[in-house]
């Protein structure tokens, strides 16, 4: 027979109502399934769901909230307002909210069934939440009816055209557990982690059935507008036909392109390391200021000086820094106190689409680093970000501050691998001393060098320093 | 606290007038489907609009019903034990002494196979009470045309 066995429809999506959470569910929750969203109190659920109620409120079916044994929905509703998804008049039209408080109370969890029966029967709602659900289980039925109650409730739910939200403060115990999350065909956690002087929010998608979705733990805000998600920074795919770019771009400083053997490799990563006043920021904003007079836009991401500080320092090297923004030279100042990587990533990559940036510098990654909670997290994002950059031939020098004459402890030792070249500053013998320690792909000189800071920015001498070939 | 309520109203007396229309003539349904769920809520929805509805749970059993009363509507899934939907489909469809109309609802995609097996219509689950009632009209109404045609 030769009868097609199986076709595949489009799946329908039911938008979470921000396009970054969206995209990390590869376009929204699957219509007519059922999904769980969990979390600790105070993580953002309530936000989080009542974002994408407000987002698919409209048309000729509504929405229905029944809200159990939580909290009144009169107060739920108050802060609501404060949000701009909220639109006041929808409730009661397209989004309805019921309170079965009382009732789960009066009859126990046997109040459940027929009341989502006659809301199916009486207003066909396009989308039901039950919040909390959790609490359904607090109603003191033995397991046994619980089971029964919940079997009932996702028969009638899934025979129906509706989309459903489970939303309680489970924690991952819960989930091993409890039913709901074996019937659930997509689970969204949402978190919290308390840092020593604030704290991180993610959201992880646990299970999205017949869906791909995009792992892992996205950082995310609670905004004005509701929650703003920056989905996790991945490596990106190659394209076809993609070839590593083998022309170089001149770095801006006198004397290193020729230590370089003609400059970086465009599409490059290049780690200045260095201690404290080396002239790591100085060959930064050399190599910035370098990519205005080859017309490559640049985007200097900061975490210590603000933007007027930079300024100061680009006029010192004869850079007129309102020109330099003029013709393509960006700032990113970010405060390392309220930093949090994701945040930091999703920005950036903003500002490059944007404004078409072709070179980058961070300084400094140490900075960088102390965003992200966990020392895995950070490298996975450097890694995934130092891919974009390759695969988009955008060059790159990143800035570690660092008082050792050789790369060691781990993340150092990391950062290394993920470099192109490195480029090390040091003091011997009371004399500037500039050292490429590597440089992928490249025929290059791996003597010290010595350098001087000028007007002209940062000098590197031509010939190796025969002082310094004795201290190696 | 219950902060709204009102059926859609407008498509509700929309449908049943369109039933109405349909009434002296309304095939009776024979639903063929084991989930007891779908089978209370289509139910309820074709009633609505003033159909009569038989439940039976396996492809024989809505075989021998549509033979008894010799026209009808047959809404079947699939996946049903004792002659599945769509073998039930291709009987009913070249049998020559039936009037009958079937609508293939089920939970797999198969719109194709469907059709090769002679269904008028086919309706993936779960199920949208708009579509459903739309559909079950549009195959009476075929229905009706085809017997008014038959010499």
């Amino acid at each position: 027979m030769n009868e097609t066995k199986t076709e595949r429809p489009a799946l329908a999506r039911v938008s979470a109502g921000n396009a970054q959470a969206d995209e990390i569910l590869h376009g929204g929750f699957p219509a007519n399934s059922i999904n769980v969203i969990m979390g600790q109190p105070g993580t953002g659920k309530s936000i989080f769901i009542e974002q994408m109620v407000f987002h698919n409120a409209g048309g000729k079916r509504p929405i229905l909230h029944l809200s159990t044994l939580s909290e009144p929905v009169t107060k739920a509703l108050r802060y609501l307002q404060q949000f701009s998804f909220f639109d006041a008049s929808k409730v009661g039209t397209d989004v309805l909210y019921e309170d079965i408080g009382d009732e789960l109370v009066a009859k126990g969890i046997d109040a459940l069934v027929p009341r989502i029966r006659a809301a199916i029967e009486t207003i066909a709602p396009k989308i039901i939440v039950i919040d909390s659900f959790k609490a359904l289980h607090d109603l003191g039925a033995p397991h046994s009816d619980m089971r029964r109650a919940l079997y009932e409730v996702t028969g009638q739910l899934t025979a129906y055209d509706t989309t459903v939200f489970l939303v309680g403060e489970y924690t991952e115990e819960h989930g091993r557990h409890l039913p709901e999350f074996a019937i659930a065909d997509g689970i969204v956690q949402l978190m919290r982690k308390d840092l020593s002087t604030r704290d991180e929010r993610f959201l992880r998608v646990l299970k999205l059935r017949g869906s791909g979705y995009i792992e892992g733990q996205h950082g995310f805000r609670i905004t004005p507008e509701g929650i703003r998600v920056y989905p996790r920074l991945v490596s990106p795919e190659i394209p076809k036909g993609y070839k590593p770019l083998a022309d170089r771009t001149s770095t801006g400083i006198d004397g290193l392109d020729d230590i370089l053997g003609g400059g970086v490799l465009r599409g490059s990563t290049n780690l200045v390391v260095g201690p404290t006043g080396a002239g790591k920021t100085t060959i930064c904003l050399q190599f910035a200021a370098r990519g205005l007079a080859a017309e490559e836009k640049a985007l200097y991401v900061n975490f210590q000086e603000n933007p007027v500080q930079l300024a100061r320092s680009l006029a010192l090297l004869g850079v007129e820094p309102e020109e330099a923004q003029r013709r393509g030279m960006h700032f990113l100042y970010m405060s390392p106190v309220e930093l949090q990587i994701d945040h930091v990533i999703v920005t950036m990559f903003a500002m490059i689409r944007e404004k078409g940036i072709r070179r980058v510098v961070i300084d400094s990654v140490g900075d960088l680093a102390t965003s992200a909670s966990d020392p895995e997290r950070f490298h996975d994002f450097l890694y995934a970000l130092v891919q974009h950059f390759a695969v988009s031939g955008i060059s790159t020098f990143m800035t570690l501050e660092s008082n050792e004459s050789h790369l060691s402890a781990t993340m150092d030792g990391r950062l290394s691998v993920m470099s192109d070249a490195i480029i090390s500053l040091s003091m011997v013998a009371g004399k500037r001393m500039l050292t490429v320690s590597k440089a992928r792909a490249t025929a290059h000189d791996i003597l010290p060098h010595e350098f001087t800071i000028g007007a002209q920015g940062v000098q590197v001498m031509k010939t190796a320093s025969p002082a310094a070939r004795s201290v190696r | 606290m219950t902060l709204y309520l009102l059926p859609d109203a407008a498509k509700t007396d929309q449908a049943r007038n369109e039933a109405a229309i349909m009434t002296a003539a309304a095939p009776r349904i024979v639903l063929v489907e084991r989930d007891r769920h779908v089978c209370a809520l289509i139910t309820l929805f074709l009633k609505r609009v003033g159909y009569e509805v038989d439940v039976v749970d396996t492809g024989y059993l809505g075989l021998d019903r549509v033979r008894r009363l010799g026209s009808a509507i047959v809404i079947t899934e699939i996946l049903v034990t004792a002659l599945d939907g769509l073998a039930l489909c291709r009987l009913l469809k070249t049998d020559p002494t039936l009037q009958v109309g079937v609508i293939v609802l089920s939970m797999l995609s198969a719109a194709n196979r469907a059709c090769q097996a002679g269904a008028d219509a086919f309706l993936m689950k779960p199920i949208d009470e708009e579509s459903l009632i739309n559909t079950v009209n549009e195959v009476a109404l075929k229905l009706s045309v085809e017997s008014r045609s038959t010499p």
